[in-house]
């Protein structure tokens, strides 16, 4: 199961260029989790000590807001969710529930930082998703208020 | 940081510029090509005059009692030498700079040690060997080099740096310098080489290090196998 969940990093953007050797010691310094629709991984608010990577399924992020959940986004295989509550030492911004069976690699917060210590490339590579990911949300953020200033506008 | 300071807290603290290689007092060394560049600096890179020390797990414990280095693969005479038998080769002196894929350099480095080629000659390196993987005592670490890049005139096994021995968080006793590639490729506290026909990527390299990695191609040198 090892090899094939190995086979799958790999493959996924974020590792291009790892080898299934190289893919192996990213999973062996983690532990993969498995997890049924409706499990909750991640809560907004708790502290953060570990970050994941979806292997396998899809994870919903969403925060709970007047009684009822809003939908963020869907994480699919080869994101990693969680890393920057631990990077910036803050709780965590939102909650992460399993939509379907799925399947986790599991980083505690002092495995994320050795690897990001020790692998500056990896590092490098996790620093620019999160960055891009955190624009994109600017982004629609501002493509949201700009809407609705035109409307007060009209 | 006053002069002291520097002198106190870092021994290898350069307090002066890097000399020109034609400033290089000692007949007998050897000159890296690099160090003649009128920019010595390779692209992306900055000039430390500290010595920054980079490894994946830390100092191993090398024993140099029972410390051995080992030389297979493709060769016509595996070799396998001591401390002492290994200290008992033709030693070569370098004049080089090092150049770390973190982006920094360090210019200006003398190292003392065995000449890669003096080795490869005792050996009997097969003309079908076009690659080297480097196995060093870190935990299975290697890195793999192209032969010709291994061969290089001022490529060698130092033990040696600016005249004292390499301590154990620099590679010592004895660590693998190729001045003309990214600094992860000259292993630290290496144990052997083997000569291979086929490239196989390193412990760097499986997770998407440049295979060659110079420092001086494509824009920004040969870091990564992604961008």
């Amino acid at each position: 199961m090892n090899e094939q969940y190995a086979e799958l990093i790999a493959g996924f953007p974020l590792f291009n260029g790892f080898t299934v050797n190289g893919a192996k010691r990213i999973l062996d310094a983690g532990e993969v989790k498995d997890c049924a629709p409706g499990d909750v991984l991640l809560k907004e608010g708790d502290s953060a000590d570990f970050a994941l990577l979806v292997l396998t399924g899809t994870l919903e992020v969403f925060v709970e807001r007047n009684g009822q959940d809003l939908i963020l986004t869907e994480a699919q295989p080869g994101t990693i969710l969680g890393e920057l509550a631990l990077i910036c030492g803050i709780s965590r911004s939102a909650s992460v529930r399993a939509k379907e069976p799925s399947t986790v690699l599991e980083w505690s917060d002092e495995t994320l930082r050795t690897l990001l210590l020790r692998d500056r490339s990896l590092a490098q590579r996790i620093f620019r998703q999160a960055l891009r990911t955190l624009i994109e949300k600017e982004q629609s953020l501002i493509d949201e208020l700009a809407k609705k200033q035109g409307t007060a506008n009209h | 940081m006053s002069f002291l300071d520097g002198l106190i807290k870092d021994p290898k603290y350069q307090q002066t510029d890097p000399r020109k290689p034609e400033e290089v007092s000692d007949p007998n060394i050897i000159i890296s090509p690099d160090t003649r560049r009128e920019n010595r600096i390779p692209p992306g890179q900055t000039r430390t005059k500290k010595w920054p020390v980079l490894d994946a797990h830390g100092a191993p414990p090398v024993d140099l009692a029972t410390w051995q280095f080992e030389v297979d693969g493709l060769v016509e005479r595996p070799l396998k030498f001591s401390l002492d038998e290994f200290m008992q080769l033709p030693p070569v002196k370098v004049y080089s700079d090092f150049h770390c894929v973190t982006r920094w350099s360090r210019l200006d480095n003398v190292w003392t040690g065995v000449s890669t080629s003096e080795i490869a000659k005792l050996a009997g390196v097969k003309p079908e060997a076009k690659f080297v993987l480097a196995l060093a005592y870190d935990y299975g670490w290697t890195t793999n080099v192209p032969i010709e890049y291994f061969l290089k005139e001022d490529s060698l096994f130092a033990f040696l740096h600016d005249g004292a021995p390499i301590p154990p968080e620099h590679g010592g006793p004895v660590r693998l310098i190729i001045p003309q590639l990214y600094a992860w490729k000259s292993a630290k506290w290496v144990k052997g080489v083997r000569f291979l026909a086929e490239d196989q990527p390193g412990f760097w390299e499986e997770g998407g290090y440049h295979m060659r990695g110079n420092p001086w191609t494509s824009g920004d040198g040969e870091r990564f196998r992604w961008s």
